[in-house]
């Protein structure tokens, strides 16, 4: 790689970074300016930052390298990435989310919930949960950053994660997490642009579009070869019914991820921010465009690199074995041995985009949930809230490296690390806040002993399953061995359903449960939660 | 279709594109819209943004 060219790449991209984000601070020094700033956010602008805050590191080398194992199936994922991650959750979610925001005045997702439910307990109790659980989802951003990094220049993981995470850091202190629109939208069009010439050199590289997809299913009895016991059918087929693959495909990886995020802390404050229903409507376009780029991409690009290793003499093998079980590192792999060293300094500054939009939003999350909604609200503490709020910002972004630093020794090879941590907090946010978020945009008769039981069963359901019976993190992890002298509670294929699928019908039941049993909520406070519905 | 495997991907695959489409199509038949805004909403944004902009402040 040539450095010269990189660093110059990079050094010119932290530039103008640093003067959008000098320029938007700028032009809105009081809250008037703010509020022209706000108005006057084109819906093409505000769709990018949301899609640059969606979409990370985590999607294209985490997900992109899982695709390379589990073929194009994931492709579904992308489906529901444009249909539940935009449509439904700008058309359905976004509007009613960013009205009933703006007549709670809540400024946070857990605000937003202990506003509608009347329940500080709540406020603080998701705030907690926020603060400890998002650092494992910030820690897979990191470390896909990282991985690229580290193979690109051929240096060690550590000595990469210390510096992506020390330019993370110097961006987030100097002023990222003040959500300059303009500077989410630069970031989303430079990784528009990289993802689509990788698209594009890709299906070139490979002789076209169905050529290159013909080869690959060409590919499928090395698949099942290899990976046939699990339930692997090829790269281009579903894996068998029923089967290992089959479960983590569908329930963690595609269901995970694509319900999830429709609960996403640092999403939902996204709406709120938008300053007319008509800006979220527009932006459907724009997000309908971006969305399949990006992960579309990814996916795509991911399990074609099976056809580019096999065919290439250096390898002759497929994706997973020539990354040498490192499921992050194919797709780092791919781009520094298929694409010319321009397009790789290209793509470390897309990457570098993706962490940084991703990121920044997550720390504001991290900080806001500990210190203004668990502090503030819940522990009713008074004047220290900054201070917590920049001392929690400070200690997630710690947190986050000490997990991206120790998640590969925690997890056996060939494990799709970062897309298996991403999921994890995706399913956890859908388990513990979907039911209630629905219930609050949608239902009068929701009341607080529903929102509090849907959150409780949710959350200790999820971490219970994780626990004590999906054997990927319950065998690690370590406590089943210890309390019961067994790695997991589970029988046959329960040890590879996620947590998702148990912990999110409860977590409704518990809704339904709790709301029968519970007392209304004051007419008047519906009355103020649903005005101009 | 597409040179693929078998049905289940290919409709992914069909599935990523229509969706894709179909957000295209929502977005241009909404584009010319006309929004009303109440004068409770921007009473209301006022406050909002007013809080927004000091959390902000405070926070670096």
């Amino acid at each position: 790689m040539n450095l010269l060219l990189l660093a110059t790449i990079v050094i010119v991209y932290l530039f103008v970074i640093g003067l959008l984000a000098f320029l938007g601070y700028k032009g809105t020094k009081t809250a008037s300016d703010y509020l022209i700033a706000g108005r006057n956010i084109h819906p093409f602008v505000m769709a990018l930052s949301y899609g640059a805050t969606f979409i990370s590191t985590s999607a294209i080398v985490g997900f992109g390298g899982a695709a390379a194992v589990f073929g194009m199936g994931i492709l579904w994922l992308t489906f529901l990435n444009i249909f539940v991650g935009i449509f439904i959750a700008f058309v359905f979610f976004g509007k009613r989310t960013r009205k009933m925001g703006l007549n709670l005045n809540a400024h946070t997702f857990p605000e937003f919930l202990g506003e509608r439910f009347q329940s500080k307990f709540l406020q603080a109790a998701a705030g907690l949960m926020i603060f400890i659980a998002m650092p494992l989802y910030s820690a897979v951003v990191l470390m896909g950053g990282s991985k690229f990094i580290a193979q690109v220049l051929n240096i060690n993981y550590e000595l990469a994660l210390f510096f992506f995470t020390a330019i993370i850091a110097i961006y987030v202190i100097m002023g990222g997490l003040k959500g300059v629109m303009y500077t989410d939208a630069f970031q989303g069009s430079l990784m528009f642009i990289g993802m689509a010439f990788l698209l594009i050199a890709t299906y070139v590289k490979l002789g076209g579009f169905v050529h290159a997809h013909q080869q690959l299913t060409a590919l499928a009895p090395v698949a099942v070869k290899i990976f046939g016991a699990k339930g692997h059918t090829g790269w281009t087929s579903f894996p068998k019914f029923g089967s290992e693959f089959w479960y983590v495909l569908v329930t963690t990886i595609i269901l995970g991820v694509g319900i999830g995020v429709l609960a996403q802390p640092q999403l939902v404050v996204r709406f709120m921010t938008v300053k007319s229903n008509r800006e979220l409507d527009r932006a459907v376009i724009v997000g309908g465009i971006f969305i399949p780029m990006m992960t579309g991409t990814a996916f795509i690009v991911g399990a074609l690199s099976n056809v580019y290793f096999n065919n290439h003499p250096a390898f002759h093998t497929i994706a997973i074995v020539a990354a040498k079980k490192n499921v992050a590192n194919i797709i780092p792999l791919y781009i520094k041995t298929a694409m010319p060293q321009w397009f790789t300094a290209l793509f470390m500054v897309t990457l570098l985009s993706a962490a940084m939009s991703t990121l920044s939003s997550q720390f504001h999350a991290m900080g806001t949930s500990i210190g203004r909604d668990f502090y503030e609200k819940g522990l009713r503490g008074k004047g220290r809230s900054v201070f917590i709020t920049q001392i929690g910002i400070l200690a997630a972004i710690l947190i986050s490296l000490f997990i991206a630093w120790g998640l590969p020794r925690f997890f056996e090879g060939g494990t799709a690390i970062i897309a298996r941590g991403t999921a994890i907090f995706f399913g956890l946010c859908a388990s513990a806040f979907l039911p209630m978020f629905i219930g609050a945009l949608y239902s009068k008769r929701i009341n607080r002993a529903g929102a509090i039981s849907c959150f409780l069963v949710g959350f200790l359901v999820s971490l219970a399953w994780l626990l004590f019976f999906h054997t990927k993190e319950s065998k690690p992890l370590l406590l089943c061995h210890k309390l019961f002298g067994v790695h997991t509670l589970a029988k046959g294929k329960w040890q590879v359903v996620d947590p998702l699928i148990i912990a999110l019908p409860l977590s409704t039941i518990a809704t339904l449960i709790g709301t029968k049993l519970g007392k209304n909520l004051p007419e008047k406070h519906i009355e103020k939660c649903f005005t101009d519905f | 279709m597409f040179g693929l495997g078998d049905i289940a991907v290919s409709l992914g695959f069909l599935l990523t594109i229509l969706s894709s489409i179909v957000c295209i199509i929502y977005g241009i038949v909404v584009w010319g819209k006309k929004e009303k805004i109440s004068p409770i909403e921007e009473k209301e944004e006022k406050e909002w943004i007013k809080e927004e902009k000091k959390m902000e402040e405070e926070i670096l």
